[in-house]
Parts: structure tokens; sequence; C-alpha cells
């Protein structure tokens, strides 16, 4: 290791406390101002139509923008919703063998309840690895099988890059038709995604040669990991925290409980 | 437009204005829009022109929440796109978008990943343009005609009333029953239903009449279209308006309130009015549609049932913003027996086209002819006419879809129950060369009784 500035020590060390605190803060901001700004409404005569129907209307509410989006622009949908989130982003990081590992000994436990308990979902780091125990037999300590031939790091943080990648594409054409609602600050946030990708990616992979290198890249990688984790509340990547399930809970509860839209 | 001051203090006390209707559930649509506009495939609008992607259409009033409720859009707010309109440009295009290219249909409301209502949106930033005096000068007339009485010193509209009443009598074969205390059901129609469909009126009377119910209606209309003030964000006045329809209700003693319109009133009566009102009345108040339902169900009404071939429109603010989904295909099902469904009905039925305010500032939908009743002279400016254009234009390409789900059916025969709805129908079908014969439910209805 090098004598010099070590990255990846300020990273984990420091700096993690700094982006947690960041976040907390954030968050009670964000979710103070739901309650500050709530009013009281009178109770609404709801139409009743039933519990199966209110449950069917659950599944709709959450299932009709998806299939509304695969209809409408099946390119758009492949690339910034099934790559960049269902098949990258998500499991990427809340599956990834090393992430379940980082995550277990970050988050607080409850008893028996505890982050590794996702292990036997985990998927592997390497591309190469998960080949080569597929191919010789080798027992696979997780559900997926042979299917961590394309469950694998690798292959999902391509997912993420193909799909964010894409979405950097699509805010410069849409920004030059002269869509007001395309944001610098929605091109910094898709810029952070790739990187923090690319940087695991190159980290994964040993990019630089050395102990010291390796340390900087992943120093990097987790450093521009907690820059999302501090900023995320304050940005659009509140949305799969907070803002996607309110927001589908509430459409639900006055168009299909209340409203009995069905 | 209606002359409106640009001055610097004037956008901000309109800003202020608007933004004082941001609650909690306005903060979730202000600030957790990601951008993937997926709203575009509900709204009929997106396919005229990509600026007319509801998340596009919603920018002007999100960059004035940043600027004055965000810490980001006070610190950052180029990064984050915060600012207040100051042009004229502008306030050209918030018109544009918020008057010609949204029929508040909710459409985008159900395809947004997060649960967000564009509709609502544009509804408070014609709040912003209402109070910047912006407000389209045939939609403010008209309001203004409602919320201040005007319509009861009005001779054509009080001459139009007493005809609708004459047809009712007519039908019904003995004097209408007018103002009756104690009455259980109350039917409310409103002016524009009784000077452009006054036979949806008299078949609602019908109806009821032949389910046995004691109904009465009011003697002097009670509104344009009540509350009309809510099509231009005006919270206040529509709080007044709503106040005077109940004092009216509650006096007549009616447990069911009956109404024609499943237009923006539907909504604004049975799910919004306890939140203007302060308190939840005790009255219920149904859509004829309804009404019909439930008298078929308990066998208090009996139909013959026909052999029209037709189909049903569901109104976008009866079904997927009032939650009459189930109803309409039921009771046209017992009308006629050869009742054709669309391709989309119920919570996905396609809008028209039009509606909500769009009604009243394009002439060709009618509402001008409330106007030349009143006597209410509206002088247009060039920006206006070309804003009344615009209106024209975009309803009728935004129809296309609509449109091509009744050709689907191959029925030449719509039965909705919305004014808007009727013309629109009525007015594109002709512009597109198939014209069709829209029919009001009431007015179809009262053939089988």
């Amino acid at each position: 290791m090098s004598e010099g500035f070590d990255l990846y020590g300020f990273a984990v060390g420091p700096a993690f406390t700094v982006a947690a605190l960041a976040f907390t803060f954030g968050a009670f901001y964000r979710l103070s101002r739901y309650v500050l700004f709530w009013r009281k409404m009178p109770k609404l005569r709801a139409r009743n139509r039933g519990v199966v129907a209110r449950v069917v209307g659950l599944v709709d509410t959450f299932m009709h923008p998806i299939v509304e989006g695969f209809r409408g622009n099946p390119v758009d949908a492949s690339a910034g919703l099934l790559a960049l989130h269902l098949l990258g982003v998500i499991p990427l990081l809340f599956l990834m063998d090393h992430h379940i590992a980082a995550f277990d000994n970050i988050l607080p436990k409850l008893g028996p309840l505890r982050y590794g308990l996702l292990k036997p979902l985990s998927v592997p780091l390497s591309l190469t690895d998960a080949v080569l125990h597929v191919q010789k037999g080798l027992p696979l300590h997780t559900i997926w099988g042979p299917l961590v031939v394309v469950l694998n790091g690798d292959v999902l943080a391509v997912m993420t890059l193909v799909g964010a990648g894409f979405k950097v594409g699509l805010w410069f054409v849409e920004r030059a038709k002269g869509l007001r609602s395309k944001r610098l600050g929605d091109l910094a946030a898709l810029l952070l995604v790739i990187a923090i990708a690319l940087t695991g990616f190159l980290a994964a992979h040993h990019v630089l040669p050395e102990t010291s290198g390796y340390r900087t890249v992943l120093g990097l990688h987790i450093l521009l990991a907690e820059t999302l984790l501090a900023l995320m509340p304050f940005t659009r990547f509140w949305h799969f925290v907070f803002d996607y399930w309110f927001g589908k809970l509430h459409e639900w509860y006055e168009l299909k409980i209340v409203r009995g839209v069905v | 437009m209606s002359k409106f001051d640009l001055s610097p203090g004037s956008i901000d006390r309109a800003v202020d204005i608007a933004l004082a209707r941001i609650d909690a559930i306005m903060i979730h649509f202000m600030e957790s829009c990601v951008g993937c506009a997926f709203c575009r495939y509900g709204c009929p609008f997106c396919y005229i022109d990509e600026k007319y992607y509801p998340v596009n259409k919603a920018e002007d009033l999100r960059r004035m929440y940043r600027r004055k409720m965000s810490i980001s859009g006070r610190l950052l707010p180029l990064l984050v796109s915060a600012g207040m309109p100051s042009k004229k440009e502008d306030i050209e295009r918030i018109l544009e978008f918020a008057y010609s290219a949204c029929s508040n249909c909710g459409a985008c409301y159900l395809s947004c990943p997060f649960g967000i209502d564009s509709g609502v949106i544009i509804n408070v930033l014609r709040t912003f343009l209402n109070a910047l005096g912006a407000t389209p000068s045939p939609l403010k007339e008209l309001v203004k005609l409602e919320t201040a009485g005007k319509f009861l010193e009005s001779e054509g509209l009080l001459k139009t009333w007493e005809e609708a009443i004459g047809q009712v009598s007519e039908t019904i074969g003995r004097d209408a029953p007018l103002d009756k205390q104690g009455a259980d059901v109350l039917l409310l129609p409103s002016l524009v239903e009784a000077a452009l469909f006054p036979e949806a009126v008299s078949g609602a009377a019908k109806i009821l009449e032949s389910a046995g119910v004691d109904w009465t209606m009011p003697s002097k209309p009670l509104g344009v279209r009540p509350p009309l003030a809510v099509l231009v964000g005006d919270v206040w006045s529509a709080r007044c308006t709503l106040r005077s329809l109940d004092e009216y209700i509650k006096s007549i003693g009616a447990r069911d309130v009956v109404i024609l319109d499943g237009g923006f009133a539907y909504p604004a009566l049975r799910w919004d009015a306890p939140a203007l009102l302060g308190y939840t009345p005790e009255y219920r108040v149904l859509h004829i549609v309804e009404f019909l339902h439930e008298a078929l169900k308990s066998r208090r009404i009996k139909l013959e049932q026909g052999d029209e071939e037709v189909t049903w429109h569901n109104p976008c603010q009866l079904g997927r913003r009032g939650g009459v989904t189930k109803e309409p295909s039921e009771v046209m099902k017992a009308v006629t027996r050869n009742f054709k469904p669309l391709p989309h009905e119920g919570a996905v039925a396609r809008c028209c086209g039009s509606g909500d305010a769009m009604s009243f500032i394009a002439p060709s939908l009618g509402a001008s002819r409330i106007a030349q009743l009143a006597g209410v002279k509206v002088e247009l400016s060039d920006e206006e006419r070309a804003l009344v254009e615009k209106v024209e234009r975009n309803f009728k390409l935004a129809a296309k879809r609509k449109l091509d789900d009744i050709s689907a059916t191959g029925v030449r025969t719509v039965v909705t129950a919305c004014p808007t709805c009727i013309r629109t129908i009525e007015v594109t079908s002709s512009a597109y060369g198939t014209p069709l014969k829209v029919l009001h439910l009431a007015e179809f209805v009262a053939k089988h009784l």
C-alpha cells in the first residue's frame, strides 16, 4: 500500500459518516414536509367495490404504467426500465455478493433479521467465475443455479451502463427538441449512476495493478456511491426509497379505494 | 389575452396565490417526477406534439415551486431548473399548455409510475394565470356570469330555463315539480344542458317519474354549469358557488341529488365538494347513470330492451376520475341487445379530445351559445384569437384516437353523458368526414321506458 492518501480508507471511514448523516437529515427534511403540509380533509363517502376489486386495483395501479410503457415505446421501456432498473441497478445494488456482505456489515441487525439473510438470492460478481462454476458443475450457493451465467455483476453492470447511457442520449435528444422538463440535475444524476457502475466494474476487474491501485478504484466507487447516498433525499434518487411507493399507494387509495375506479 | 400585468410584483403575487394550494399531495406531485415521461402514453395531446407531454406542461409550475419552496431551488437554480416566469412568451406558453392542451382527462395519472396527477398541476397553473388576470376572456366572462350570480339577471338564460321546464312538463304529462320541499330526489340540470340538450333534461325527468320517486327540480338555474370556477383554478369562487348549491339542496332536504353532467361537474360535486365546503354533506350526489343502475337493480324501473346498435363513451370525469366505470355498460346492456363496447372502456377509456375548460373556449363546442343567450359580448385580442385557434385545432387532433376506437365497433350512434363529450364527438366526427349521432344517456334511455 502506498504511503499517500488512502482513498479507500477515507471512503469507508469519515466519508461514510458524512454521507449517512446527510442522508438522515435529508430523509427527515423530505418526510417532514409531507407532515407539515398535510391538510385534514372531511372523510369522503367511499364507493365500496369489495375486497377483491381493491386487491386487483392495487396490482393494476402498479402494473399499468409498466404495461403502458412497453406498449407505447418498447425501446425506451426496455432500456430505461428493464435494463436500467429491473436487470441493472436493482439486482446489482441489492443482491450482488459483495454488496450483500457490505450491507450486512453496515446495516443494523434486528434480532435474527439481518441483510445477510438475502445471501441465498445473491448473484456472483464475475461472469467468468459464474460460467466456470456452471461448466464444471461446482456448487453454487444461490437459488439462481445456472442462471448466474446472466445474473452476475458483470452482466448487470453492463445492463446498467446500457440503460443509463441510453437515458443520457435521450436527455440530449429531448433537450435539443426544446423539452424544458429536461434538467441539468437529471443529467448529473445519470452520469453519477454511470460513474458508480463503471468504477465498480473496473474495481472488480482489478484494472489498476497492485493493492494500492485496487484500493483507489474501489475507494472511488464507494465514494461515488456515498455521494449518491448523501444526495438521495434531495434528488430524483429518492424515488425508489419513498416517492414510488407513496405515489402509487396514494393513487390506489384515491382512485380505487375511495372513488371505486375498476 | 385579457390584459395582464407582467411586473415582478404582480407575477410574484400570482405565484404565491397558486402555491398557496400546495399541500402534502401536491408536494409529491411537485417533487417526485423523474422525467421518465411515461405520462405521455395516456395523454391524448402528446400525439399532436412532444411539447404537450404532461411532464413538460407541468414544468412551469415546478420551476416556480422550486424557486419559492425548495432549498435547492434557492441555492442552485440553474442545476435544478428553478425560476419564475417573467416574459410575455412565458405566459403565452403557460396559457397554451393550460388551456389548449389539457382536458384534465386523468390518463396521465394512471400511466405515471409515481402516481403524479398532472391534471391537478395544470389546474394550479390556471390558478396562477387567473391571479395574473390572464384567463382567456370567453371562459373568464362565463365564470364571472356564474360566480357573480349574473345568470339570474339574463332574460335569455331564464327563458331557456323556462323552456326546458316546459319541455319537462310536456314529457311527464303534468307540471314539473319545482322546489318541492322534502322531495327524495333533486334533479339538478345545468343551464348548459337546458340550452344545448333539453331532451336530456326531459329524459331524466321521465326516468325519475318512471322510477316512481318523489322528485323535484329548481325553478331557477343554480349556475351556468356549476362550479365553473374550478376550471380556472379559482378555489375561492368555486367554494362560494358550492356553498350556495349546498344551501339550496339542504333547503329542499333531498336525500339524493341527481345530475346529468358527466364532465368536470361530477367529480367536483361528488368528490371535491367536501374539501371545499369543509364538511361531508348528508345527501348523495349521483349521476343519472348511477341512479338508473340502482333503479334497475332494485327493479324500480323497467326498460323495453331495443335493438339499436350503439356504443358507450365513458366521459373521463365520470369514469376515470369519478369512479363510475362499471355501471354504464350494465345499463346499456339493459337498454339494447346490440350494445357494442369500445375497445378501451372503463378506467382506460380514451378521452374524446376535449373537456374541462376547452369547451368554454372553443366556439364550435357550444359554450359561445351560452354567452349569446346571456348577452355577454366577448372581445378577443389577437393573442386570444390565436389561442382559440389552437384549442380548436388541438381538440380535433386529440379526438382521433377516440374516433378510431369508435370506428372499430362499426356503430354510428354513440351514447354518452357529458355535454362537452357530446359536442366534441359530433364536431370531430364530422370534421373527419364520418359524422356520428351522439345522444345523452338520459335522452336515449327515456325512449325505452
